[in-house]
């Protein structure tokens, strides 16, 4: 029987201890290192991909990916932002595999575009159709990596440091890519009211 | 009834967030615990696994220099022993459409040998038409008409990272510089970090950019529909130069010598100083564009008639230094030729009457003509005495240089575009949206 002592905080000495007896090939530890974090990362998988049952395959395949590769883990504390990082590329790589032919995305790295220099201030008629409903509308038009960030950002509420740590890019580039990404859903925004 | 609306972070947050009921779907715990027990995780490779974890990490790193070190030395004399240079095979940091700036689609390969197969085949967001995939340090980076550029690894087609343009992306990669540069038909030159894809720089030109951007010595150079050769800084896209053509470049340049080479429209071939943008020389080859053209060893070759079918398609040898004429062919058929690969003491001109024809590139003699089953463009590759071609009927074909011999051929998704030979590996992308690894069966 595991001797552990589990903490809710993340990283903590506990968990580091799961982690590292799960990266050794302890299925079981890995069963109790996830089961905590599941309802979280599936939460995140829908706010992502806005779909539940694309949300069940990106999670089951993120969770699969982190047992296999997590001996390559090297710093166990690290765990939750790499989970993360695992959950986002994979719905990443679900919707990429399903939005072929499908609608025109919107990327967030274009600054320069018209579109992106028009006032930031969304503000215009929708007519029999709820912001809510327009938001995710719009939301669905973005690119992949735009949404994850906006996950990461608005839902999550994580921070600029953290969101960092899981996109792989330096927190200067997250603040510029944020900034852009939330001009990129003002215009998807635009576009889907038309 | 209509109703106004701002988007505020809390409305984000509204929209967005999950309803609280939303919760991990029943058995999904179990059934990742039932998958997880069926896979075998992946080890680190014996050399990081051999450490043990409490070594702290200066040490540990200076044991693993040590060790690959060791590793490198003894690489080095089994090389020199065995009397086969290692040089060729070492990855290269820099990759460009037809191999390198002089454009001449010689690699070092050595290409599969024995029976090929597709290894990994990736759906892309748009058709690659003609575009090279950039091959450098195991990643291979490919652009395609629905304005996606995209990172693979080389060996499994893992997706690294993607990012979206907003307009068709329809030519070659150019990476350099830890950035992998293209041109978009809005107009933009658009550098992205090698690492995740993000935005480095863009250069706004005034027209669409067709033209596969050259990397030499932190140098961009790119041509504009907007009549433009461009040199770019490459660390930071700022313009060293633009030289007027007098027309749309359409093309890719060549690059040699401290020379840029350029087809421009009305059938201008002009020659110009990489440092400074100036002319050095300029030669009239007859109507319509100039195909991208290929340079080495003092020779640059390129074909005229582009994009007008009433010209002659002529194959022009010119000295690089001069631009004097050498020797010029065409094929009887009197189709469009471009050039395909330069290299091995050879010409080889795909033509849209189907063939590859191997030209002498002392005296401009047909050697041999490849019957390559359709309309051919200029995306072949030549490595190891091996002319890979991209055939008229979805099909890739290895050709003996020496002889024109077919060796084998390998069915794609769809119309190949240029190959890039690395290794004992190849990437094309095609026109139904393909990236395509193929390697050989083992």
């Amino acid at each position: 029987m595991l001797n552990v002592t589990r903490t809710s905080a993340i990283g903590g000495i506990g968990d580091v201890e799961l982690v590292a007896l799960a990266a050794a090939g302890d299925a079981a530890a890995f069963d109790l290192v996830l089961r905590p974090r599941l309802d979280r990362l599936y939460r995140m998988a829908v706010a992502i991909t806005q779909h539940e049952s694309d949300a069940r395959d990106a999670t089951q395949e993120a969770c699969v990916l982190a047992w296999r590769e997590l001996p390559r883990l090297r710093d166990h504390h690290r765990f939750d932002s790499w989970l993360s990082q695992i959950l986002v590329n994979s719905c990443r790589m679900l919707l990429r595999s399903k939005r072929r032919g499908t609608i025109r995305e919107i990327s967030m790295d274009d600054p320069l575009r018209p579109a992106a220099q028009e006032q930031p201030s969304v503000a215009s008629e929708t007519e029999g159709f709820g912001e809510t409903e327009a938001i995710q509308a719009a939301f669905e038009r973005l690119d992949p990596a735009v949404r994850s960030l906006l996950v990461l950002h608005y839902i999550e509420g994580r921070p600029l440091a953290e969101i960092a740590k899981v996109m792989g890019s330096p927190v200067g580039t997250i603040k510029w890519r944020l900034s852009n990404a939330r001009r990129a859903l003002e215009k998807a925004l635009k576009a889907e009211r038309r | 009834m209509t109703r106004q609306f701002s988007l505020t972070d809390d409305a984000i947050r509204a929209a967005l967030t999950p309803a609280p009921q939303v919760h991990a779907p029943f058995g999904l715990a179990e059934s990742i615990r039932a998958t997880v027990e069926a896979t075998p995780q992946r080890r680190r490779p014996w050399i990081f696994g051999a450490i043990p974890p409490q070594v702290g990490s200066s040490l540990r790193a200076l044991v693993l220099v040590a060790l690959l070190g060791i590793l490198l030395l003894i690489g080095l004399l089994l090389a020199v022993g065995s009397q086969r240079s290692i040089l060729p095979a070492m990855v290269s940091d820099v990759a460009m459409f037809h191999g390198g700036p002089g454009r001449t689609g010689v690699v070092a390969g050595p290409g599969p040998a024995g029976q090929t197969t597709i290894a990994w085949e990736k759906s892309l967001g748009g058709p690659i038409i003609a575009n090279m995939p950039a091959v450098v340090s195991d990643v291979v980076y490919v652009a395609d008409g629905g304005g996606g550029v995209e990172a693979y690894g080389a060996t499994t087609g893992d997706l690294r990272w993607e990012v979206s343009l907003e307009s068709a992306v329809n030519t070659s990669p150019a990476v350099g510089g830890g950035l992998v540069v293209v041109g978009d038909a809005a107009g933009d030159v658009v550098a992205l970090d090698i690492r995740d894809g993000s935005h480095r720089w863009r250069f706004h030109t005034g027209g669409e950019v067709r033209s596969s951007a050259a990397i030499v010595d932190g140098v961009v150079y790119v041509g504009s529909v907007d009549g433009n050769l461009y040199a770019l800084d490459l660390a930071t896209g700022a313009k060293r130069w633009a030289f007027d053509a007098g027309g749309a470049v359409t093309r890719s340049p060549a690059v040699d010598g401290g020379i840029v080479y350029v087809g421009a429209a009305r059938g201008t071939f002009i020659a110009v100083d990489a440092a400074t943008g100036t002319r050095r020389w300029e030669k009239v080859l007859g109507p319509g564009q100039i195909a991208s053209p290929a340079v080495a060893d003092g020779l640059v070759v390129a074909a005229s008639g582009l994009d007008d079918v009433t010209a002659p398609h002529i194959v022009f040898a010119l000295d690089a230094a001069h631009g004097d004429e050498r020797w010029r062919f065409s094929a009887l058929s009197g189709q469009l030729l471009v050039i395909g690969a330069l290299g091995g003491g050879s010409v080889f001109a795909p033509s849209s009457d189907g063939n590859v024809y191997s030209v002498d590139a002392a005296n401009g003699e047909l050697r041999w003509a490849f019957d390559g089953h359709g309309v051919l463009g200029s995306d072949d590759a030549l490595a190891a005495g091996v002319l890979y071609v991209s055939g008229g009927d979805r099909a890739v074909y290895a050709v003996d240089a020496r002889t024109g011999a077919q060796l084998w051929r390998l069915a794609v998704t769809g119309q190949p575009g240029a190959i890039a030979v690395v290794g004992d590996r190849m990437y094309l992308g095609t026109d139904l949206g393909k990236v395509v690894a193929i390697g050989e069966v083992h």
